[in-house]
């Protein structure tokens, strides 16, 4: 039955092939690393986070009168909530790290050189819109933290000249956060941000296939691929098949990832869930110690120390524009970190300023 | 050591076996959170009474309200005297109406009409109504 | 300045008015109170409000204000002592409860009817030994310490289950890790195999 069905797929698809030139005649090359596993962690992580926040929607109640009772409920009385909701919750910070690590490793690699300058522009807006989504998902428990942090997040784009106050209006859907803020962030979070990511994925994944996975720029015998001026699909001959012999691996480090993931929900929820996030939205209360997510804490602070937001936010946005464009301005074709030197230092500085102005931002 | 790829591949075939079990115990205790979280709850068929102000159920009139999650009605019919039965109807579950011009129920999809004690009185349904069990308790009417 | 009746200040308010006073808000304690021996003497000066709470720097009150000095400034420490030792242990253990049910409220659990019902039991059992009757107080503290007792067997219901759920989840936990390893360990023998081969 199933042979049957199998060959009449193969007939008229040729998945055979399809599989072939993917997964057992689809080489990598011998000299891959751990790092390329990253982008299977974050495939995973998002499937996860589709799931969950599917399961979330069955209960959630997108309406201030009602949004932080449903979580309650979702958290106590619904058999397993508390676990979909943590896992949910918890998840969206783990990918946050897996993001990071996965933009680390290919800024270390100079693997968004060109050819490759659309995976990495496909990539850098798939992790802004990642973090659109985590600011979106955080308003709708509808906590104290929820209100605050959106209040004080949405706030600083008053800081843009002119149409500033426009902006804020805008993000909120009035002068203040409250019903149509809401309403707009439930949209964007639960239809908007999640197709445009899901169509951007595949595009990604779509450049990386086509133009063919970089060599990893280490050992004697790298020498830089010769980038051609017409398109051409890096091959790596004598490479190692994606599947089984990589895949493998992706998958050992996608069951590592996950169960730092459950281990956190398990043992350290409040880790990302701090207790404000426990008390409804009061709009007349601002608690004490409001602060954003710690990837958010670099541009909270930023604007702190400027002597104007406007400053911050300028600051913030060349810095983000730099990075976007980063392959269009770092235009040389070695990528051996060792021959670099110039790029590497900025490199090491630059996670070094993000870490202190978080920590900063963390204590101030 | 002679052959080392025979002894690669049925290490191989041992970790993969394996990982299977342990793959499988993990799909299990992935799926099973996610089945109770969409099961309807257990607890809906509580035998709990539900009680009713008798002044809502005047003298030859109906209250429709909830019991166990499903819609049902309770009626006075002669002074003092009170019915409750299950307000879907037994033809298709349509819920029925009370009409008080006739005094009896009336299924509003295919005209169903039933009797102040559930009898069918005409139309399709098959069966009378569900009858629930009435007590009287001060000025509470406990249905259950 | 602050003290002109034009910005409501009233004044102090007369010894045998600060019940009252205080009773506005304090509602039952106050029917406790005016029940009891101190406040059927206070006409003779018998202890008010302030005598043992103080004014102005009212403190959070706790059995501590029950004391030898204090009590002794007008009657004997023999029957206040009873007292207290009656009470203590239930004042204690709803303190407790209170504390507890802050800090599971701080995990996300739904405490809130149980903090209520602490709150009231914790009302009521201070109208009760506001009686300063011995004999009363001695009589019905155990049927506080039981609905004190049913509040906490509920905390516990919630914590055996917290303890529950971590144990899954470190179970959970490392047969995750065990996929990881046993995935790695797999790698190894392709990774043999690409050493051979190459
Ligand atoms: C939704 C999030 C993302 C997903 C699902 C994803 C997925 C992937 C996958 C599966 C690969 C191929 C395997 C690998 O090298 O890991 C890849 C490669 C790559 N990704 Fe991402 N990625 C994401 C975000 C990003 C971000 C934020 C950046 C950088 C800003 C980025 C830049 C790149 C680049 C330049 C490559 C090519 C690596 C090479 O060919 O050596 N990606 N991505
Ligand atoms: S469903 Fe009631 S008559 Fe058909």
């Amino acid at each position: 039955m199933l042979e049957r069905l199998y060959h009449f797929l193969e007939v008229r698809l040729g998945i055979r092939d399809i599989l072939e030139q993917n997964l057992t005649k689809y080489l990598l090359p011998n000299n891959v690393n751990i790092w390329y596993t990253l982008g299977a962690v974050l495939i995973t992580l998002f499937v996860t986070q589709f799931i969950t926040g599917i399961l979330l929607l069955v209960y959630y109640v997108p309406n201030p009168a009602e949004a932080f009772q449903s979580v309650e409920r979702i958290m106590n009385e619904v058999p397993y909530g508390w676990l979909i909701r943590y896992l949910h919750a918890v998840g969206s910070n783990v990918i946050v790290i897996a993001l990071l690590l996965h933009m680390l490793s290919v800024l270390f690699m100079g693997s968004y050189k060109k050819p490759r300058e659309l995976t990495w522009v496909s990539g850098f807006i798939l992790l802004n819109l990642s973090f659109a989504l985590c600011l979106t998902g955080y308003l709708l428990p509808w906590s104290q933290l929820s209100f605050w942090a959106t209040t004080v997040a949405t706030d600083a784009a008053g800081a843009v000249p002119v149409i500033g106050d426009a902006l804020v209006r805008f993000l909120r859907g009035g002068a203040m956060v409250g019903d149509a803020t809401l309403g707009r962030f439930f949209a964007l979070h639960v239809m908007v941000l999640p197709a445009m990511l899901a169509g951007l994925v595949g595009f990604h994944l779509f450049c990386v296939r086509r133009i063919g996975i970089s060599r990893p720029p280490f050992g004697e015998d790298y020498r830089p691929a010769e980038v051609k001026g017409y398109f051409h699909h890096e091959e790596h001959p004598g490479g190692i098949p994606f599947f089984p012999n990589y895949a493998i691996k992706d998958m050992a480090v996608i069951f590592f990832f996950l169960a730092g993931l459950v281990y956190l929900v398990f043992f350290a929820p409040g880790l990302f869930i701090p207790p404000s996030a426990f008390e409804p939205a009061d709009p007349f209360t601002t608690p004490e110690h409001i602060k954003p997510e710690w990837y958010f804490l670099w541009a909270y602070q930023t604007l702190k120390i400027f002597p104007s937001e406007f400053l911050g936010l300028a600051v913030q946005g060349l810095v983000m524009t730099g990075l976007a464009l980063l392959p269009f301005i770092d235009r040389g074709s070695e990528r051996r970190p060792g021959r670099r030197p110039l790029f590497i230092a900025c490199y090491i500085l630059g996670i070094l300023l993000f870490v202190g102005i978080s920590v900063w931002g963390h204590y101030s | 050591m002679t052959d080392p790829s025979i002894n690669l591949s049925e290490r191989r075939t041992f970790l993969g076996i394996l990982l299977g079990g342990v793959g499988l115990v993990i799909s299990a205790a992935a799926a099973w959170p996610v089945w109770r979280f969409l099961a309807p709850s257990s607890g809906e068929g509580n035998l709990a009474k539900v009680s009713i102000q008798r002044a809502e159920v005047p003298l030859e009139q109906a209250h429709f309200f909830s019991f166990h999650g499903k819609p049902a009605v309770v009626l006075q019919a002669a002074p003092g005297k009170f019915a409750a039965f299950s307000a879907v109807c037994t033809h298709l579950g349509c819920v029925i109406k009370w009409v008080p011009e006739e005094q009896e129920f009336l299924c509003p999809c295919h005209a169903g009409r039933f009797s102040v004690e559930g009898k069918v009185l005409g139309g399709p349904p098959p069966e009378p109504l569900e009858e629930l069990p009435v007590a009287l308790d001060g000025d509470q009417v406990l249905v259950g | 300045m602050a003290m002109s009746p034009e910005r409501g200040f009233i004044g102090v308010p007369a010894y045998e008015a600060v019940p009252d006073f205080c009773g506005r808000c304090h509602i039952g304690v106050k029917e406790d109170y005016l029940l009891s021996a101190h406040g059927q003497a206070i006409a003779e000066g018998g202890a008010n409000c302030v005598t043992c709470h103080g004014n102005h720097v009212v403190v959070k009150a706790g059995p501590e204000i029950i004391n030898p000095e204090d009590c002794s400034q007008c009657h004997g420490y023999g029957q206040a002592g009873e007292i207290k030792a009656a009470i203590v242990k239930t004042d204690e253990m709803l303190a407790s409860l209170a504390e507890n049910l802050g800090f599971m409220g701080k995990k996300g659990i739904a405490v809130k009817s149980m903090e209520s019902e602490t709150f009231a039991l914790r009302n009521d059992f201070r109208r009760l030994f506001h009686s300063v009757n011995v004999e009363k107080i001695s009589n019905e503290t155990a049927d506080f310490q039981q609905r004190g007792m049913a509040i906490q067997q509920k905390i516990d219901a919630v914590q055996t289950e917290l303890d529950q759920r971590k144990l899954i989840g470190g179970v959970v936990t490392g047969l995750l890790v065990l996929a990881s390893l046993i995935c790695f360990l797999i790698r190894k023998t392709y990774q043999q195999e690409e050493d051979g081969s190459s």
